[in-house]
């Protein structure tokens, strides 16, 4: 009977590894709970991070009547998007990428920023992240709403190696039409590419993005993988796709307004 | 809009009223103006009965989504969050609106929905999902929403000023005006 169980735990950690190395990109947001690239909040564990526009924020939430603020912190401004990574935060703004590593009392602490445009904090772009095995996918796009900065014309992929935490490294970079949310498949990128619809991008090699097809006909905000769903916000649309088959994606269908 | 700089926040202000003064002068022998805009909506924070689950309605425009179970939720930027059951894929379905004013981010984590209603974060408890309560606020989390104090944000178009004298503001929505004095480019 002992041997039994061993044998059947054996076999349930052998099937899980696949399960979590598909999973290894998902926020660790408790078993089920999945947000597009453009979230600013996110919970670990009794932990809530909060971004606004310029400070992030630590709550403990143990207790939801009675939630306790631990930390805030100034980060920069014009702060859009907050994701976790393997103990990492990563913070995206209009003109940097900041990397956190979340302590052992659970409060954040700066690493690094990386400049999108080098030393000119006057440029901006739009720019939601997601990460895996060490890179990290953004998108940057015409930042419209930000009256202080100058409007750049950068509508493009990048990909950061972040291995050295303290000096993320640029390893390439690929047009697109205004890209905006983001999410990972197996061996697809799928980018909310605005009125370009869903660009679809290779990511086998993953430090080589290549665009492999456009979908078109919605207007593309931002998405969520989840197993072999993929779900899309897209202005008055939800949009959704059977990924199984990363080269021949299934439209399921949409609701619309 | 965002923006950092005070001085670039009066300048703002000071030629949306010289703007106002101008249009003022100009129209004020003409017809009244009516026209599709933004109003302020107005209430009492301590108050939280307007936070609340109501039948579905139609996107305006949808923008940060988040999926627990089979349950998709979207905000519907500064009106609220829809709740779509997505048990199947080919068929999801509206369920709920929670309707929160102000809204623009949100996560969810089993039974609680972490969502501001512009500048204040709420904890809110969804347990019923036709039934939501508001279990707790942190004030002011929100202070880039500042700008909720004068314009709606997103919104390129007419609005009615707001005023703080006629309460607390707690979002925007789409009304006829008649005449409003306010408008963002």
């Amino acid at each position: 009977m002992r041997n039994l169980i061993y044998c059947l735990s054996i076999v349930i950690l052998l099937g899980s590894c696949e399960a979590s190395i598909v999973n290894e990109f998902v926020p660790n947001n408790g078993p089920t709970t999945q947000s597009g690239s453009y979230s600013t909040m996110l919970t670990l564990g009794d932990i809530l991070y909060l971004v606004n526009d310029r400070e992030i924020s630590t709550f403990n939430i143990s207790d939801s009547k009675n939630p306790k603020k631990l930390d805030s912190q100034t980060v920069g401004f014009a702060i859009e998007s907050l994701i976790h990574y393997e103990g990492l935060l990563l913070i995206g703004s209009a003109s940097n990428m900041y990397i956190y590593e979340i302590q052992s009392n659970g409060i954040p602490k700066r690493k690094s920023v990386t400049r999108y445009f080098g030393a000119d904090q006057s440029v901006c772009a739009s720019d939601p992240i997601v990460v895996r095995n060490q890179l990290a996918y953004v998108t940057l796009s015409q930042f419209n709403d930000v009256v202080n900065c100058r409007q750049v014309i950068s509508n493009e992929l990048r990909v950061y190696d972040i291995s050295n935490l303290n000096q993320p490294k640029l390893l390439t970079r690929l047009g697109l039409k205004g890209p905006k949310g983001l999410a990972l498949g197996k061996n697809n990128l799928y980018v909310c590419d605005g009125k370009g619809g869903l660009a679809i991008i290779d990511i086998t090699d993953p430090t080589k993005p290549k665009l492999k097809l456009r979908l078109e006909g919605f207007n593309a905000f931002d998405a969520i993988v989840k197993g072999n769903l993929l779900i899309i916000s897209a202005e008055k649309q939800l949009v959704q796709y059977d990924i199984t088959d990363e080269n021949n994606i299934k439209w399921l269908g949409k609701i619309d307004l | 809009m965002k923006n950092y700089s005070f001085i670039y926040r009066l300048n703002q202000v000071a030629s949306t009223i010289v703007f106002l003064a101008v249009m003022t002068m100009m129209t004020s022998c003409e017809k009244d103006e009516i026209v599709e805009g933004m109003s302020p909506i107005y209430f009492n924070y301590q108050d939280y009965a307007h936070i609340k689950s109501l039948p579905p309605r139609p996107n305006v425009q949808l923008t940060k989504i988040v999926t627990q179970g089979n349950y998709i939720y979207m905000t519907d930027i500064n009106l609220g969050i829809h709740v779509i059951n997505n048990t199947d894929p080919t068929r999801p379905v509206k369920v709920y609106f929670w309707n929160i004013p102000g809204n623009t981010e949100f996560t969810i984590k089993d039974n609680v929905l972490y969502a501001n209603n512009g500048p204040h974060l709420l904890f809110i408890d969804i347990t019923n999902p036709a039934d939501i309560k508001v279990i707790s606020v942190i004030r002011d989390q929100y202070l880039g929403s500042i700008e909720l104090l004068l314009y709606p944000k997103n919104y390129k178009g007419k609005f009615e000023c707001y005023r703080p004298e006629l309460g607390e503001l707690g979002g925007w929505e789409m009304k006829t005006l008649i005449n409003p004095l306010c408008e963002t480019r």
